[in-house]
């Protein structure tokens, strides 16, 4: 936390409420029909649900639950009823009417919505338990496993930053509002509602929010209705399994009774935290429609493509990712660039169409503000080789080195290097080569736009932010998977006919590292 | 009022271990060797092995490739090239925005164009991000990777691209590569994407690598080589012995911190520390603690403080003197609360723009000043190690008082994957023990 947002969260307690911020809104949101909210519980110690609640925002949610979580094949029944549900949301090639065959496939945005991070969290369990199940109903056990799959693609893309198809409901309060509350509460949804939604000075905000904390809105269930109500039920459904069906069934409601306000209230609160943000007056920052299309690049990359490979692999072996981690060394080096890339991304597009971000991001040193006092070009003949000294505004903090790349806040285009940077008591004074957007041609260029080397320029202030190197994980995904290079074996490739960009590889067919 | 540090100062036969160590890089390399590692603690002379290295197998006929982390470091390497090895043909890869230093080796070839580069036996620098991506016309036979414990091995995998074959030269105990994102995802993974690549290399099995170690540092005083040991799995010793190095400051007791600064005459390290307040210490910036930092440096000065190097002694200059610590706000505060007259002569950074650089003394921000809940950031021990090993004569380290209750109060955490090493309990051990250590041997003073 830097000192700015030290100073936000003391004026959101001054003040009594949160505080909205960003001057724009960091992340979209999608159309009720195609937002599926989804709810979990589980039993206390257990890893696999108890029960599920889904549906758009803005209607009933579907609820099932089971007598006994404890046993597989229940468990496994009643997720088959909410799979296809979730596997028609992700676009997946064997159960949605709109087949996406390429990343560029025109869709409408559609997410999935969570309650907070255990449920997140519960979709990382159902990978594990599912991607790659076996028992039961071949049919059954085909369904889990896509189930499974998708389910870990949706916890796999929610670690994506910038991403905005897995969305956890706390987490996007928290990135559009300031709370005037420690950080460790707000991890409760019900918390963060009750700050936004009660009336009232800061003593009834407090209180409403208070109150809401005590109950749990985690998929774990409060200990209390768990030990002396559900126990009791759970026992009674156990003691009459095998016997009177009729009975058993009406044993298993008794549960479902009990849960069915649990996660209702979870799936309730989710929609509330949607409506807040579908209210709010701020506009979606600019960035946003890269930021999408970076999601559908990945959405097919990622996670449809491997389906219609599955679907059309006809007895072949098809690499899946294991709900671990990346076994295979390319390809975890390859995730660990788009994950540093999209980081980078998202911080460079935001930045740009968000003042308020940007003071941030001057505040923590991730950009300068400073005064051009010193223009001169040192090309030679026709070619023109700007260079700006510039005199950082008092107090400035640094966090860049000689070598780092910029670009002109507002004029993105224009990049910069930084060739020099000093600091003594006067300031920190930096010297940077411009290194793009030299002259002042250019498509999409403000009105006004100078050349870098125009002596004009000279007295003007400027805000230098880091600069998106675009394409190059793109570059180093593809040097990664181009085999015939001499140091093959680092990546345990095989040597191939010919290079192949970008290929999905079958762990089990390559070559582990070191072993030839 | 205080001891030597209580350290085993033997000194084994350093030259003759150096030497074994020289003869089985190069018989390595030169039987076409696939992969080694090369552990070097700091001022041992790492980048002096690598160009030895690196000269034998050029003359053996090879196409040698450098991959350094920083333009400045390729720089630095040619420019050594060039003084060290003169018959060593020798050119620098750059990219078109990196401009070519003043007083850059006219020996040596500055190209931006890989088609360019010279195809027979010679040596190519270039960051490794530009080895990286860079299109070659052809393989090199071996690639030598400078400072490789600040490189992660999903770089280190794209430089298969320039070889089949790698030596990795580095201190383990550096600072690790930065990584800004969540990495969850490979906790567990076999080879880490974002792991320092010679700790994936030695941690995996199968790897078939040549484990070497440097015997010794040739910059650090023999006692503070004992203390910086147990930042290192591999020991080592300093050529320097008791009496071969020190700072004396000639007078003055009037002072505060001129009792501390006395005793670096009969030990190479001291610790000056302020009180905490009750309220808790200043986040980040503590001016007070910035104060006495430049206050450590002006005493020198105006004390007119001799330093003994290997049998040098000469009065210190700014320029002998470094501050560091670990925030910028902090080194920004240390630069103001310096005297006009030694600003820009005193270098003020981070640690990790300390790396690779040395002063006869530094005066150094403890990292764990003022931080009273440590995280495992915290306590990861690269930049203290790094902190701790830049001076050749004396380290005065500054902080509130409070670190030693801190360590002593922590518990870590383990929070680590199943079967991963914990990595934050290990660095709250060795913190603990360095504090310990300089405690026990009465070498903290409260100012």
């Amino acid at each position: 936390m830097n000192t700015l947002q030290i100073v936000r969260r003391l004026r959101a307690f001054e003040e009594g409420q949160p505080l909205p911020h960003g001057e724009t809104l960091h992340f979209p949101i999608a159309d009720p029909a195609d937002i599926l909210v989804v709810s979990f519980v589980r039993m206390g110690g257990e890893s696999s649900p108890w029960g599920v609640a889904w549906g758009r925002p803005d209607r009933p949610p579907q609820i099932a639950a089971v007598g006994e979580p404890r046993n597989r094949d229940f468990v496994a029944d009643m997720l088959t009823d909410f799979a296809p549900t979730l596997l028609k949301h992700l676009f997946h090639p064997s159960f949605a009417h709109l087949q996406i065959t390429q990343a560029e496939d025109p869709r409408p945005l559609r997410q999935v919505w969570l309650p907070n991070s255990t449920h997140l969290e519960m979709l990382h369990l159902l990978e594990y338990a599912y991607s790659s199940a076996r028992f039961g109903d071949p049919a059954r056990a085909e369904l889990l496993r896509t189930f499974g799959r998708g389910c870990g693609w949706l916890f796999r893309e929610s670690q994506r930053p910038g991403q905005s198809t897995a969305m956890v409901a706390t987490e996007a309060l928290r990135e559009s509002f300031v709370f005037p509350s420690e950080d460790s509460r707000q991890g409760h949804l019900g918390f963060l509602l009750a700050w936004l939604r009660a009336v009232g000075d800061r003593s009834s905000r407090l209180s409403a929010a208070r109150h809401a904390e005590r109950l749990s809105v985690a998929t774990s269930l409060d200990p209390e209705l768990e030990r002396s109500e559900l126990d009791p039920r759970v026992r009674a459904f156990n003691a009459l399994r095998g016997k009177d069906a009729s009975a058993l069934a009406r044993a298993e409601n008794a549960v479902r009774e009990l849960l069915r306000p649990e996660l209702a209230r979870r799936f309730d609160l989710t929609a509330q935290a949607i409506d807040v943000m579908r209210r709010d007056k701020r506009r979606l920052n600019r960035g946003l429609d890269r930021l999408i299309k970076e999601s559908n690049t990945e959405h097919w990359s990622e996670y449809l493509r491997l389906e219609h490979r599955l679907r059309d692999a006809d007895g072949q072996r098809v690499f899946t990712p294991s709900p671990e981690t990346d076994h295979n060394p390319s390809i975890a080096a390859a995730r660990f660039y788009a994950i540093e890339s999209s980081s980078e991304l998202k911080e460079a597009l935001l930045l740009h169409d968000d003042a308020e971000l940007l003071e941030e991001a001057v505040a923590a040193g991730e950009a300068v503000r400073g005064r051009i006092v010193e223009i001169r070009d040192e090309g030679e003949g026709k070619k023109t080789r700007p260079v700006w000294v510039i005199q950082a505004h008092p107090g400035s903090v640094v966090r860049f080195r000689e070598g780092s790349s910029l670009c002109v806040h507002g004029l993105p285009k224009r990049k910069v290097r930084v060739r020099s940077l000093l600091s003594d008591s006067r300031g920190i004074e930096l010297e940077v080569a411009v290194t793009g957007l030299l002259t002042k041609n250019g498509k999409d260029l403000p009105a006004g736009t100078s050349s870098a080397a125009d002596p004009a320029l000279r007295g003007t202030t400027i805000t230098l932010v880091k600069d998106f190197l675009d394409g190059i994980d793109f570059l180093k995904r593809r040097k990664l998977w181009t085999r015939g290079t001499p140091g093959a074996w680092l990546t345990g490739a095989r040597p191939a006919e010919r290079d192949v960009v970008e290929e999905i590889v079958d762990p089990a067919s390559e070559l582990v590292m070191g072993a030839e | 009022m205080t001891t030597a540090l209580a350290i085993d100062a033997a000194r084994p036969d350093l030259d003759t271990q150096l030497e074994e160590t020289r003869r089985s890089l190069f018989n390595h390399v030169a039987s076409g060797g696939r992969l080694a590692v090369v552990k070097a603690p700091p001022g041992s002379g790492k980048t002096w092995l690598l160009l030895e290295t690196v000269a034998h197998a050029v003359s053996g006929g090879a196409r040698a490739a450098i991959a350094a982390q920083t333009n400045a470091q390729a720089d630095d390497i040619c420019r050594r090239i060039a003084r060290d090895h003169p018959a060593v043909q020798c050119a620098r890869l750059a990219s078109e925005g990196h401009a070519r230093p003043s007083a850059f080796p006219t020996t040596v070839r500055w190209e931006t164009k890989t088609a360019r580069l010279p195809l027979d036996p010679s040596v190519v620098v270039a960051t490794t991000a530009k080895w990286g991506l860079a299109q070659l016309a052809a393989a090199y036979d071996v690639v030598f990777v400078d400072e490789a414990w600040q490189l992660g091995w999903a770089d280190f995998m794209l430089l298969g691209q320039v070889s089949a074959r790698f030596v990795l030269i580095g201190d383990p105990g550096q600072i690790a590569p930065v990584v800004a994102v969540d990495v969850s995802r490979w906790q567990t993974a076999p080879l880490p994407p974002h792991h320092a690549a010679p700790a994936v290399i030695l941690r995996s099995r199968g790897q078939d690598a040549l484990g070497l170690s440097l015997p010794g540092t040739r910059r650090l005083p023999w006692d503070t080589t004992g203390l910086i040991q147990n930042f290192y799995d591999f020991s080592f010793g300093s050529w320097s012995g008791p009496g071969d190095r020190h700072v004396r400051p000639r007078k003055g007791t009037a002072h505060r911190l001129d009792s501390t600064l006395d005793c670096l005459a009969d030990g190479t390290v001291v610790a000056a520390t302020l009180p905490t307040p009750d309220e808790g210490p200043p986040l980040e910036r503590d001016d007070e603690v910035a104060v006495l930092a430049a206050e450590a440096v002006v005493r020198l000065l105006e004390r007119k403080s001799v330093a003994l190097v290997d049998g040098d002694e000469a009065q210190l200059q700014p320029e002998d003197i470094g501050l560091c610590a670990t925030h910028r706000v902090m080194n920004t505060a240390m630069q103001f609360a310096l005297p006009k007259d030694l600003q820009g002569r005193v270098r003020v950074d981070t640690p990790e723009r300390w790396q690779g650089l040395e002063r006869k003394v530094m005066v150094v921000v403890h990292p764990l000043s003022g931080v009273v809940r440590p995280s495992a950031f915290d306590l990861e021990t690269g930049r203290l190690c790094v902190m701790a090993s830049r001076h050749q004569a004396g380290l005065v380290l500054v902080s509130r008082d409070h670190v030693g209750d801190t360590l002593d109060e922590y518990l870590p955490s383990a929070q680590q994957a199943v079967g991963q090493p914990d990595l934050e309990g290990r660095g709250h051990a060795q913190n603990l023990e360095f504090w310990k250590a300089l405690s026990e041997s009465k070498r903290i003073a409260r100012v």
